[in-house]
């Protein structure tokens, strides 16, 4: 009985209430996770039917491959809605009086839920990958670069739906612009297989891509037991580095807009 | 009679409303064929590393995208509601189609209009066209394999969303329903064992939106073409039987059920 | 006269579920739901002839929507017998519709980014009217509304007591018999309100449309309703003329005075209840079956050198509060 009048239990407790309501929502979209993991790893056995290896990859490694892309796909909630919502009605000129840039509240929101998310899904989609492909492939090294590169893919995934969003200073409706953006990373940024499919000169170009590092790298050093790590987070730093440039100016530019405009 | 006319009156309006943000319009057009055209890649990409798959090549695949996207473009156009049918029921606002004299079902699933859809249409148009025989007798049958795909595709999202009525936070799982039907639809049905087939035949029927049509175009036959219609009348019959079951217990009223 | 809409017996109960504070509830709830029948209406009994004007009062909640829509074939009743013109709602929702016409002051039928003009035609085909007759009924409705002017303003910019003008025009193109308006004048302001509700007595009076109102403005029945029920729970707790409710129900009336002078006290007086009391004004509430207003203000008069008298029957809002909470029988109850 005491224990329930500590306020900082109470505060946890209605935490996890406020969750509660989630949860079914949870379930069914990791419900939609196995199905699509199930999808591809029935089409990729059927690939694998009469070889043993494509680009380096073998069946086990592609499936875990993409339980790692589809994890941060997944994992990840959806931020330019919110921000194309808070531009279209002014919102984002609140953000002025606060402590924080607008983009970095926004984008810290976004990460918060987005760790919280992570787990389960890794863990449903290590289990059907189990279930329908094998073990996991790499060792320690693999399984540790793997968390670090898909943290690293959560911020350049806030980054680029940040832009999106932002694009609402300029355009009526955003959201085809995020499908683009969306099919990019699944076809040119390896989420649905590597890059290394691609012929060989066409490889190279998309793999230096920010697209890249959102999928491509943190999926293929994982299976491939941590190999390459470095390469991988340094390009992630470097995109990371550039595109918070890239927010930072637009969003001071059109901020601008608003205070011509009288807003 | 009158309800075709109704129809045609929404298309009309529907259209010249949607027309009427141009900029919008076409950015959305072009935005989807554009969002569709990038799986081309992936199964370009898939075949040149895979021999056939069951017996798929890459054609029948892309015959597969071109007859789904126009099956899904038609649905948005046509009864661009019915995705939002599930709120509508949860938040009891069905009443103005109550109130009119049209069946409701129909009248509320085919009163609003997803301009996306053209995108599709017109991506499913130039996959075809790119990969198909453009002879009269082949596309006449893309053209009622395309439609009778959407009434299909339609009448079991009409199901999923009269779940609704009974369930009333089953929004998320319709929603679900509804993406494992078109996601299954666009894999070659050859990759699933036969139970998981058996599922996608009576459960969700991704066979009859789009396995069937498929096999259907790459080998024609009179008595699989009536089968198919049957089980397409059967559908299309028990849609609209369980969405009028579920109007009984429809709550309407300004919230009624979430202000006590 | 011939009954339009009559009912008898009419249940509606709601079952929602019972959600108690607390974690352990929300788990306890999920395992084992609680549910919870709220009756909405309960043996609700009406009677509407052709051509009058019922105005359905109640507090928020009290069942006013629940009865509109039991009536226009969107709810089901859970029993009860229904008939209107002749038809049952829920057998006969189609054929139904062409008869009836309905006003949701909350739910707008009016496609949003649209004008009312493309609204208006839309329905004409949905109705199965032929072109030129719609074309011919917009017109007159449009003129009769006064909304011609922004017929081809998309609804989005209409301001509420526009919208909702073109909301009824939009309930009568198909000239049914009966009007149903529920809340019509919600949200309005008070010229507005005022405009709407000479516009719905005009088309009650000119075309002979029977209205069925719900509203819980009092103002609405008082310049509306020929006849009123009031119900509350669900159920009828009085039902007359408004003349009844306002002058013969409640035998009382306001008398408000303003002194000449800084006021002395009044003598008591049986019958009179003060109910404020200042040095130069002074309200009473006078029950007539005591005493008449005219010698209570004699008695006034003479007493103390008086600058100005109002009197006033007590206000309808009164009257229904006093309803609701109870403490007022109808006599036809």
């Amino acid at each position: 009985m005491s224990l329930s009048r500590s306020p900082s239990l109470a505060l946890m407790g209605l935490g996890i209430r406020n969750q509660w309501a989630y949860l079914k929502t949870f379930i069914l979209r990791n419900l939609f996770l196995i199905v699509i993991l199930y999808v591809f790893a029935s089409l990729w056995k059927k690939v694998y039917a009469d070889r043993f290896e494509i680009a380096g990859f073998d069946l086990c490694r592609m499936v875990w491959y993409l339980v790692v892309t589809e994890a941060v796909i997944f994992g990840k909630s959806e931020l330019w809605p919110t921000v194309q919502r808070e531009v279209k009605d002014g919102t984002v000129a609140y953000g002025l009086v606060r402590p924080l840039p607008y983009p970095r509240i926004v984008m810290m929101r976004f990460l918060g839920e987005g760790a919280l998310r992570l787990l389960p899904v890794i863990i449903l989609g290590s289990l059907t990958a189990r279930l329908t492909a094998g073990g996991f492939p790499s060792g320690v090294a693999g399984m540790a670069s793997g968390l670090l590169l898909s943290a690293g893919a959560l911020v350049l995934m806030a980054q680029m739906e940040m832009l999106v969003g932002l694009a609402a200073f300029v355009m009526e409706d955003v959201t085809p612009l995020y499908w683009i953006l969306q099919k990019i990373i699944f076809i040119f940024g390896g989420l649905y297989f590597p890059l290394d499919l691609y012929p060989a000169r066409f490889a190279a170009v998309l793999k230096v891509l920010p697209f890249a590092h959102v999928a491509h790298w943190p999926g293929t050093v994982t299976v491939m037991n941590g190999a390459l790590f470095l390469r991988a987070a340094g390009g992630q730093v470097f995109w990371g580095v550039v595109l918070g440039l890239i927010i930072l100016t637009v969003y001071r530019g059109s901020i601008r807009r608003i205070e011509v405009q009288g807003g | 009679m009158k309800t075709v006319r109704m129809l045609a009156a929404y298309f009309k309006f529907n259209l010249s409303s949607g027309m009427a943000y141009r900029a919008s319009f076409l950015m959305q057009v072009f935005g989807m064929a554009l969002n569709n055209a990038m799986f081309i890649v992936f199964w370009r990409v898939l075949y040149d590393h895979a021999g056939d798959l069951g017996g798929w090549g890459f054609n029948d695949v892309m015959f597969l995208w071109a007859l789904v996207a126009a099956v899904y473009g038609l649905g948005q156009i046509f009864a661009g509601n019915i995705p939002h049918l599930s709120a509508i029921i949860v938040s009891g606002d069905l009443d103005v189609y109550l109130t009119q004299p049209r069946p409701v079902a129909l009248n509320a699933a085919c009163s609003r209009m997803a301009v996306a859809g053209w995108g599709d249409i017109l991506y499913g148009i130039i996959v075809y066209a790119f990969t198909q025989p453009l002879k009269p007798g082949p596309m006449l049958l893309f053209l009622l394999l395309s439609i009778l795909g959407a009434i299909a595709m339609a009448a079991a999202r009409l199901i999923f969303h009269s779940l609704s009525f009974w369930l009333h936070n089953a929004e998320g799982l319709v929603f679900t329903l509804d993406e494992m039907l078109l996601s299954f639809t666009l894999y070659p049905p050859t990759l699933f064992p036969p139970p998981v087939r058996a599922l996608l035949t009576f459960a969700v029927p991704s066979a009859l939106v789009a396995w069937i049509p498929a096999e259907l175009f790459r080998s024609f036959s009179a008595g699989k073409m009536l089968l198919l219609l049957a089980a397409d009348t059967v559908l299309v019959l028990a849609a609209f039987g369980i969405f009028q079951l579920g109007l009984r217990r429809y709550s309407s009223g300004n919230r009624m059920g979430a202000r006590i | 006269m011939e009954t339009v809409i009559r009912t008898a017996g009419l249940q509606k109960s709601f079952r929602s579920r019972v959600k108690n504070p607390g974690l352990k509830a929300s788990v306890r709830t999920l395992l084992r739901p609680q549910w919870k029948e709220t009756e909405a209406v309960s043996n609700l009994g009406l009677e509407v002839e052709r051509g009058d004007m019922l105005a359905l009062i109640g507090p928020n909640g009290a069942g006013k929507s629940t009865t509109i829509k039991m009536l226009t074939g969107i709810l089901y009743p859970d029993s009860g017998e229904i008939d209107v013109l002749g038809l049952n709602p829920h057998t006969d929702r189609k054929r139904l519709a062409y008869k009836i016409g309905t006003v949701f002051g909350q739910k707008s039928q009016l496609w949003f980014h649209l004008p009312p003009a493309d609204t208006f035609n839309l329905l004409g085909t949905i109705y199965g009217i032929p072109r030129r007759e719609a074309e011919k009924r917009i017109a007159y409705l449009s003129e009769a509304f006064e909304i011609t002017d922004f017929m081809d303003v998309p609804t989005r910019k209409l301001s509420l007591g526009q919208r909702i003008r073109c909301e009824i025009a939009a309930g009568l193109i198909h000239e049914p018999e009966i009007l149903f308006l529920d809340e019509p004048s919600i949200g309005l302001d008070v010229v507005a309100k005022k405009r709407l509700r000479e516009l719905i007595r005009r088309i009650n009076e000119d075309s002979g449309v029977t209205v069925f109102l719900t509203s819980h403005d009092a103002g609405d029945i008082e310049s509306l309703g020929r006849r009123a029920v009031v119900i509350d729970e669900g159920r009828t707790v009085w039902e007359g003329t408004v003349k009844d409710l306002k002058y013969s129900l409640l035998n009382t009336r306001i008398i408000d005075v303003k002194f000449a002078e800084p006021g002395p006290c009044v003598p008591a007086m049986e019958g009179v209840t003060v109910l404020k009391e200042r040095e130069w004004s002074l309200k009473l509430e006078v029950n007539l079956d005591s005493i008449d207003t005219a010698s209570v203000i004699n008695t006034i008069t003479g007493s103390h050198p008086v600058a100005d008298i109002t009197v006033a029957a007590t206000p309808l809002e009164d009257i229904i509060a006093r309803i609701y909470n109870g403490e007022l029988k109808g006599g036809a109850l």
